[in-house]
């Protein structure tokens, strides 16, 4: 497999290019930076680009030069590395592409077979995950007012989510088109329904009903 | 549960700009020396004699959990995606990393980016002192002069929830 690398540290990069090495692949350029990748792959040929995630440009340099191969040369593997393991970026990889794509912490793949693996499974099409990032979505803790919440009716949740964007009854009545009156009807109806404690102030039960809509979005997600 | 104080007082935006500089420190020193060293280790395995590289295997699984220690140190210092992603994007990060259910309500159009940041490390901090699994709401308003901030947070929706605000001043 011919293999380039953009990774700004030198160390980790040479220790990168070792390994590949030894893992049978052929390292046909190392560079320190995405705009260098690019400029790269233009003039020679590239099966997997392997990008740090943190480099120039940065801030996200990685990510942003995945996008631009992604587009301009959608047959190259990409595998993104960073010592960060963040749903954000796992977010921003999947909307780069669901093919041909990795993303995994730099120490989980010190290793000839195990990078050799994940190498070879994105040049076959496959998208490549850290265990440590789905596990942390799987692991995402319930909340206890799913129940409460399937009582409401289709306008009430639309009232509920829209409180829970911050709106003001006024915002809301005026997003979805009824008077202020018939919002703070819907808000009452949500109170009562979702039994929140009626000796609070209106902020306070304002507040908890958005509380458990979160809590149950959250379980649900 | 700590308990947090009713009115918060601001630090400094220097603050952060320190925080984010130590975090790049941290990851640029030895979080990626580190990583280094576990490829390096990862490199012998592949030639090692089998009673070696059983050791070897140690050594790299301990350096592996350093980096995650190093890891979780820098997201306290400063969280990753803000400088890349802005607010929202870092405090949900946060709010994942510590198991809070998390509503924002931001409105930072008109803040310069010291400012998101201090109001960002602000609250991430305090998201970092509630339980796991606590509801938390959180309303950032910024001016180019001042950022308003109350976080309401709650463990038992039968109960009100704990308010808390600040207001931080523009540099």
């Amino acid at each position: 497999m011919r293999v380039a690398i953009a990774e700004d540290g030198a160390l980790f990069r040479e220790g990168l290019s070792l390994l590949l090495e030894a893992a049978g692949h052929e390292v046909v350029g190392v560079v320190g930076g995405g705009d260098e990748l690019v400029d790269l792959v233009e003039r020679v040929s590239v099966d997997v680009a392997v990008l740090d995630i943190r480099m120039p440009p940065e801030p996200e340099g990685g990510l942003i030069t995945a996008e631009r191969l992604r587009r301009k040369h959608p047959q190259i593997g990409l595998l993104l590395l960073s010592h960060y393991a963040e749903t954000q970026y796992l977010l921003r990889v999947l909307r780069i592409g669901t093919e041909r794509i990795g993303y995994r912490l730099k120490e989980r793949v010190a290793g000839v077979k195990v990078l050799g693996d994940t190498l070879t499974r994105i040049n076959a099409g496959e998208i490549v995950i850290e265990e440590t990032l789905a596990q942390r979505l799987v692991d995402a803790p319930a909340g206890s007012s799913e129940d409460h919440l399937r009582t409401l009716s289709d306008r009430e949740r639309a009232v509920l989510r829209l409180m829970a964007e911050g709106r003001s009854n006024g915002a809301i009545g005026a997003d979805l088109h009824v008077s202020v009156k018939a919002v703070e009807k819907h808000v009452a109806a949500i109170f009562t329904k979702l039994r929140l404690p009626g000796d609070q102030t209106v902020h306070h039960r304002r507040v908890l009903a958005v509380l458990a809509y979160l809590q149950a979005r959250r379980a649900q997600d | 549960m700590p308990q947090l104080p009713a009115v918060m007082l601001a630090r400094g935006s220097d603050t952060a700009r320190l925080r984010c500089e130590l975090e790049k420190e941290l990851h640029d020193g030895p979080a990626l020396r580190a990583s280094a060293l576990a490829v390096e280790l990862g490199l012998l395995l592949d030639d090692a004699e089998p009673d070696v590289r059983h050791k070897l295997a140690g050594v790299q699984e301990s350096m592996k959990e350093i980096i995650n220690d190093l890891r979780e140190l820098g997201q306290v210092l400063y969280p990753a995606v803000l400088a890349g992603q802005g607010v929202r994007a870092a405090l949900r990060a946060v709010a994942e990393h510590r198991g809070v259910l998390l509503g924002l309500d931001v409105d930072d159009g008109r803040m310069s980016s010291d400012s998101r940041s201090h109001a960002c490390l602000f609250v991430a901090d305090h998201l970092r002192a509630v339980p796991r699994g606590t509801a938390v709401l959180v309303r950032i308003r910024g001016s180019r002069r001042l950022t308003r901030i109350q976080i309401d947070h709650t463990e038992n929706r039968q109960e009100a929830p704990t308010s808390t605000r600040a207001v931080l001043l523009c540099a």
